[in-house]
């Protein structure tokens, strides 16, 4: 099995390493000379000069239906074109593309590209995770279109001794658990939060900084 | 409005041109003194200057191979999609955004490189080739000069 990188200097240099290193062989394909001539004087794959997006370039690479073919460019068309153009001729079956813009994911999907990475996704989940304070985890990766919350209430919330009903959660998320010493109670509109309890809330992400605030006090 | 093939008889079209370069620009001028409601989108703002004082649509600028800017020129609404960039790749993206996200009823792409036609078919988009057209073209003129049919 050969593996293909298209386009993309450092990630294209630093993935080479790590797959030669495991006995793979590499091909890169990239457009620029200068990155070219660089790759072949380094590391031992095979390094073509050309636009990865085209069929003619594509269609001289001898590829084999089980091969992992990437596009890694900077220009969410270009990878697009080279993977669908790559499953074309050759067949293969799961190419891997990146997409910058992550609202370009469903477009990739859409066309059959389902393999897709989006690094700035991937950046701004973990950016995300550490604004986050300790007593929260969540239980899904911020991609989904809900949260799952862990939030563990501490001395000081505002949340102690308020019922369930005085709470005043934004409209979009609801405490689904209460987990208190080894138990777990199921609310209702009159149980009464204590310290210590953990709740596991459902929100949407669009709300949740608010679940936050109201359960944990300001940050 | 003279009736557009294949696409819903209305009093007005709404039509939205990726690209504001020479073609694009001329294309939207005649559009709208037609009488459709069009959109032009160029990532680059000089390129609107092209547009003439009979155009009365909407200018967006932005880069196209975001799904944002074909939202905010409300692609979904569009009887018809015209993609003129400059760049086969990225008509070849943004036409297919627009037929498999947007479903727009007709989309009409630019392709350089014949090579490419067979892909845009592939996904239902019409393709116009200027290479091709450019081609025809000259066999035409120069069977013209030449005079002798074989």
């Amino acid at each position: 099995m050969k593996i293909v990188l298209v386009g993309g200097e450092q990630i294209a240099y630093h993935l080479t390493r790590r797959f030669l290193n495991k006995g793979y062989q590499v091909m890169i394909v990239n457009k620029d000379e200068r990155f070219c001539e660089h790759i072949a004087k380094k590391l031992r794959a095979i390094v073509i000069r050309g636009d990865g997006s085209r069929r003619y370039l594509l269609e001289q690479l001898e590829l084999n239906k089980n091969d992992l073919f990437v596009a890694l460019t900077p220009n969410d068309q270009d990878n697009l074109v080279a993977c669908l153009t790559a499953a074309k001729i050759y067949e293969i079956e799961r190419p891997v593309a990146l997409v910058n813009d992550p609202d370009n994911k469903v477009i990739f999907q859409k066309m059959g590209i389902k393999n897709v990475v989006s690094p700035t996704e991937i950046l701004g989940s973990a950016l995300e995770d550490s604004l986050f304070r300790e007593q929260i985890t969540n239980l899904l990766p911020s991609s989904e279109k809900i949260s799952i919350l862990r939030i563990e209430v501490s001395e000081g919330a505002p949340v102690i001794a308020q019922s369930i009903r005085d709470i005043p959660l934004p409209e979009e998320s609801v405490i689904g658990a209460i987990m208190r010493r080894d138990e777990v109670v199921i609310p209702r509109g009159n149980t009464v939060v204590e310290e210590g309890d953990v709740l596991l809330v459902l929100s949407s992400p669009a709300v949740q900084t608010a679940v936050f605030e109201v359960i944990l006090g300001e940050a | 409005m003279p009736f557009m093939k294949g696409a819903i008889k209305k009093e007005e079209y709404y039509v939205v041109i990726f690209g504001c370069g020479r073609l694009g620009s001329r294309i939207a001028n005649w559009l709208s003194s037609m009488g459709s409601s069009v959109v032009v989108v160029d990532r680059n703002e000089q390129s609107f200057q092209a547009l003439s004082f009979e155009f009365t649509g909407f200018q967006v600028l932005g880069n196209a191979t975001e799904l944002d800017t074909l939202k905010e020129a409300k692609v979904d609404k569009a009887d018809v999609v015209l993609v003129l960039t400059p760049d086969d790749n990225t008509n070849l993206m943004i036409a297919m955004s627009a037929k498999e996200y947007f479903s727009v009823p007709r989309v009409v792409a630019r392709a350089y490189d014949p090579n490419n036609i067979e892909m845009f078919s592939d996904f239902g988009v019409e393709v116009i080739c200027p290479t091709l057209l450019a081609v025809e073209n000259i066999k035409n003129v120069l069977y013209f000069i030449g005079g002798d049919e074989r």
